[in-house]
């Protein structure tokens, strides 16, 4: 009798749960996803704390000027000298001198051990409006580098952090823009249907035809240098939201077009429901689960063309950090040959798109069942 | 035959309007870009050591027509386009931009078709046996593979290609000529040469338009075999081989053929930034040259108008193809016959 | 001798709930010349069943604890249906001993090839005929079946036929290869009631011109009233009574068949209230014990034997089976009466 009051409840449970409980319900099915999700949950609060998790400050303020294009040290625990509780690394000194030809060589001193501490005292940063100076690690005196240095001695894990943080803002600010300008102008396309439809049809898709990262390009070159780096900012999400909007336009007309036509609606109407109800109970429940995972599918994109840009010296500058920036003059031969810790950004950025694409994917797996399954 | 001439002239017509609102768009923003050519080549004069005054840009812009208004200016730009092929000067280099191009585009329009083609060579049989294969081996490594098409764009792609060629064979493979043939006329040597050299840019723009044509053909073959038609024809004795490619991947063709003018689209994307990793010395170059060295916007302008035009082109031709090749288009287009 | 007899039919579905069960322990048998009827509704497992005549369910259907499914058809040694594991080796059935007609023939004929290729390539894999002889024989077969102007239909698509022709050109192809056997799947639901009637009328034609056995599938118990020799009633995949169809549809014995009947309006009475049957069809992922039907059933009281064991099929009549405890049913004849 009990496991039939259960079941009972189970079923009433069913029956009675919103849209997003039911994708949920889905979505937590999909083990791929899930494993995407946690991934992208642990960047996405590694960007957010990026300040708190780096060591040193991302931009020329933090470099260690005798640390240049420094090889990844990583914390140890036993070494020749015996164990110790604590990870340590080894202290570096560089020197030039006739020995070695007059270039600047980097040796590292096996008997001088640098502890790594935890919750130290560094460079200063903002947080929701407070000014905070701890540091999850660091090293008392000295520096340390477990993704290494580049050409200027900053260090690479704080940038790699920074740079996920602006990946995730720059797609962010930009998903908005273009989402706003899909939901304005498909909106009004999908609810007036008709002439306006066929022409703002006809306008997207001429737009839509015109290759976006030539156009952005475009756009994006002429920005004068003189702007300050947040403008700039500013700008290229604007630009990447503006040529971003018409793929979502398409899908925000068609699923109106589609749901408007519902017979669930027809059934609301007939039922009395006043346009008010139906709009708020039944069309946009139905709608916004479908939007949100357009939302997290073309995020990735955003990003994408964030980074494409700024690797060809024509989106984000220094000192603002993104993986594009960072890549920038990976192309050399004496980087690709001797300083392959550079590309280690490209590892948690290909890990950041990827959860992105798979999360998107299975969102859009568990809000459309009848869709594309198997 | 006449009914099939009208619906050819209408989707011409078409064409050419889509290709009139691009040239809109693209004059537009060029305009909206601060400054114009008159100034900017004199400014670019200034920075060589000759003074200017107002009157000097005042000049120039006559002499160029700039103080014509906006609507002129853009039809008669639209007209040498249209009419001539013709797309004027370039702003800085005071060079006919038709000359400038050269082979560049051609050269570059063939690269990116090219990698299309494999693409599509690799995608369709690929995808047509993944969707009836029941392999969760075969399907899932498939799956991988177009996800990280998807998530590890071209420029990365080339520069770890570039991270391996330098590692092991001291030659990063860039560039489309080696420095002996750059400058030289074509020939069986240079011909050698370029094909040597070509299959890089073609594979690193490949990749990715193989890993979304992958999914697309996969997609639309896996909604084909859920059809009824599908088990009507198991159900009349049809199954393997015959079945596959005589039913379902037969109707997928058409949405097939539809999704080449996006795919060509995408790889537009993707050369300028993959021709600046690879030094090549194409329009995808000459566009990020003409955009980040010196702000040419005549120049710009072209290139993405050329490359518009060319999606606009395949789009046009892909919408005939698909009234000969699906009964359903042809009928509607050319009636009972 | 029997065309095809069935034994103990099971089709489970392996799915990421684990396994379902779409069809258990289903056995009837087709006399050639004979026109079985199965109904059920919506889910009851009747095309699954069919399907499994030719193995036709995907790739995920399990048959094991299946009895053997023989085919006997003339002039040709008996064989077991479930036996044959290989596509290959079901190619004869397929379109040659068994065609299929399906309940949506617009989506059943493939939309970019002309009806006239599409029969033509049936009858290349299951006769020796050449090509001409084949498109010969395919017009005539689309004449026979009454479709108007044959041959220059032979050359058109799908989508240029009327709703009626399509059925008709269906028909026509699955008696191309002269089966013995025609599984119809609700052949006449998606028909207006007045084509439904000819395309009724047609196939009882052909079958007595052809000879061949009939399993015809259906919800409409008026069809099977007109169709039908005998009839067997599904629900959730269990056959709940089998019969000769007047036999059946005068005297049901299963309280689910009365049901049925009593759900349909009748047209002699029409101020008369019609009685549906209470409650829902359980999912088949919690398939109800014993019998099956316990659940909505009028005559299930609380601790009877119903609900834990399931009813063996028990004679109620010559030829007359229901699944059910006990040969006196007291609601049987109320049902009658009714």
């Amino acid at each position: 009798m009990a496991s039939s009051e259960i079941s009972q409840k189970a079923k009433e449970a069913y029956f009675t749960a919103s849209q997003q409980q039911l994708i949920w319900q889905r979505f937590k099915k999909n083990r791929i996803a899930m494993v995407a999700g946690a991934i992208l949950i642990f960047l996405i609060t590694c960007g957010i704390f990026a300040p708190f998790l780096s060591p040193y400050n991302p931009t020329i303020a933090g470099a260690n000027k005798d640390y240049t294009n420094g090889a990844p040290q990583i914390p140890k625990f036993c070494d020749h000298n015996g164990c110790s509780a604590q990870p340590f690394i080894y202290g570096v000194k560089r020197e030039r001198s006739i020995a070695t030809n007059f270039r600047w060589v980097t040796t590292i001193d096996t008997e001088d051990r640098k502890y790594v501490e935890f919750f130290v005292q560094g460079w200063e940063y903002k947080m929701l409006g407070i000014t905070f100076t701890t540091h999850l690690f660091g090293i008392e005196d000295g520096f340390v580098h477990i993704f290494g240095t580049d050409n200027t001695g900053k260090d690479i894990f704080s940038r790699t952090l920074h740079a996920i943080k602006t990946s995730m803002a720059v797609g962010t600010l930009g998903v908005m823009i273009s989402f706003v300008m899909a939901l304005v102008i498909g909106g009004v396309a999908g609810y007036f249907g008709g002439i306006i439809d066929s022409v703002l049809q006809m306008i997207t898709d001429a737009i839509r035809t015109v290759p976006a990262i030539p156009l952005f390009m475009a756009v994006a070159a002429f920005l004068p240098d003189t702007v300050s780096s947040e403008e700039r900012f500013f700008y290229i999400s604007l630009i990447l939201g503006l040529i971003g909007w018409p793929t979502l336009a398409r899908r925000v007309r068609t699923h109106l077009l589609v749901e408007r036509t519902q017979e669930y609606v027809l059934a609301a109407e007939l039922a009395g429901a006043r346009p008010g109800h139906i709009i708020r109970r039944h069309l946009l429940p139905s709608f916004t689960s479908y939007i949100i995972v357009d939302l997290v599918i073309s995020f990735p994109y955003m990003v994408l063309s964030e980074t494409a840009l700024s690797f060809i010296g024509l989106g984000l500058k220094d000192p603002v950090n993104s993986l594009g920036v960072m890549l920038q003059n990976t192309t050399s031969a004496d980087v690709l040959l001797n300083y392959q810790w550079y590309f280690i950004p490209v590892i948690f950025f290909v890990a950041l798109v990827m959860a992105f694409v798979f999360v998107g994917d299975g969102l859009r797996d568990a809000a459309d069942p009848y869709g594309d399954r198997k | 035959m006449a009914q099939f001439a009208r619906f050819v002239a209408t989707r011409f017509g078409l064409a050419l309007f889509t290709l009139l609102m691009v040239s809109l768009i693209v004059f537009s923003l060029m305009e909206l870009v601060p400054g114009n050519c008159a100034e900017r080549y004199l400014a670019f004069k200034n920075t060589q050591g000759s003074g200017i005054t107002i009157e000097d840009i005042a000049e120039e812009e006559r002499r160029l027509g700039l103080d014509r208004p906006f609507m002129v200016r853009w039809t008669s730009w639209v007209g040498n386009v249209f009419l001539r092929g013709d797309f004027g000067d370039s702003c800085i280099l005071r060079v006919n931009i038709n000359q400038l191009l050269g082979d560049k585009f051609l050269i570059s329009a063939a690269i990116c078709f090219t990698a299309l083609l494999f693409a599509y060579l690799i995608a369709v049989p690929v995808g047509i046996i993944a969707a009836n294969s029941s392999s969760a081996l075969l399907n899932g490594s498939l799956r991988f593979i177009s996800y990280l098409g998807l998530a590890l764009p071209n420029f990365l792609l080339a520069l770890l290609i570039m991270l391996f060629f330098t590692v092991y064979y001291g030659d990063s493979m860039t560039g489309l000529f080696s420095n002996e043939f750059r400058d030289a006329p074509w020939d069986w040597a240079k011909m050698k040469d370029f094909l040597s050299r070509v299959w890089l840019p073609i594979f690193v723009l490949g990749w990715s338009a193989t890993a979304f044509a992958l999914q697309t053909v996969r997609a639309l073959m896996l909604d084909e075999n859920r059809k009824l038609y599908v088990t009507a024809a198991r159900a009349r004795g049809l199954y393997g081989r015959q079945l596959a490619w005589r039913y379902p991947a037969r109707h997928a063709l058409g949405p097939v053929v539809n999704s080449l003018g996006f795919d060509l689209n995408r790889i537009f994307n993707e050369l300028p930034i993959v021709a600046a990793i690879l030094t090549l010395t194409e329009a995808g170059r000459l566009l990020l040259d003409a955009l980040a060295a010196s702000n040419d916007q005549q120049l710009a302008g072209a290139i993405i108008f050329l490359l518009t035009a060319t999606i606009v082109g395949l789009n046009f031709i892909t919408d005939i193809a698909l009234a000969v090749i699906d009964p359903r288009v042809r009928r509607s287009v050319m009636g009972g016959g | 001798m029997t065309l095809l007899s069935v034994d103990n039919l099971n089709v489970r579905f392996k799915t990421d709930e684990g396994l379902i069960t779409a069809v258990e322990n289903v056995s009837f048998k087709i006399e050639p010349g004979e026109i079985l009827g199965l109904v059920g509704e919506s889910g009851s497992g009747k095309s699954v069943t069919a399907k499994s005549l030719m193995q036709l369910n995907g790739s995920n259907t399990v048959y094991e604890g299946s009895g053997p499914m023989v085919l006997a058809a003339e002039g040709q040694t008996p064989f077991d249906i479930l036996s044959l594991k290989r596509e290959r080796d079901m190619r004869p059935i397929r379109g040659g001993l068994i065609s299929m007609i399906f309940q949506e023939p617009m989506a059943s004929f493939a939309p970019a090839i002309t009806v006239g290729k599409q029969m033509v390539e049936q009858l290349m894999i299951h006769t020796d005929m050449s090509k001409a002889q084949a498109k010969e024989l395919s017009i005539e077969m689309l004449d026979r079946t009454g479709i108007p102007n044959p041959s220059e239909r032979f050359d058109q698509y799908v989508f240029e036929y009327s709703g009626g022709m399509r059925q008709r050109a269906m028909i026509a192809m699955a008696l191309t290869t002269k089966p013995k056997l025609l599984i119809a799947d609700e052949p006449t639901t998606a028909l207006d009631v007045t084509i439904q009637a000819q395309v009724i009328d047609l196939m009882k034609d052909l079958v007595k011109e052809f000879g061949m056995g009939i399993l015809f599938i259906t919800h409409d118990l008026g069809v099977i009233a007109q169709t039908a020799n005998r009839v067997a009633v599904m629900y959730l995949g269990r056959i709940m009574e089998s019969g000769p169809v007047r036999e059946v549809l005068r005297n049901p014995a299963h309280p689910y068949t009365q049901g049925l009947l009593n759900a349909l309006p009748k047209l002699d009475k029409l101020d008369a209230p019609l009685t549906p049957i209470p409650g829902d069809i359980p999912s088949p992922l919690d398939r109800p014990s014993g019998c099956v039907f316990h659940t909505r059933c009028p005559n299930f009281r609380e601790g009877s034997r119903c609900a834990t064991e399931v009813p063996p099929m028990t004679e109620v009549g010559p030829d007359h089976y229901a699944a059910i405890f006990g040969k006196i049913h007291n609601t049987a004849k109320k049902g009658k009466a009714a």
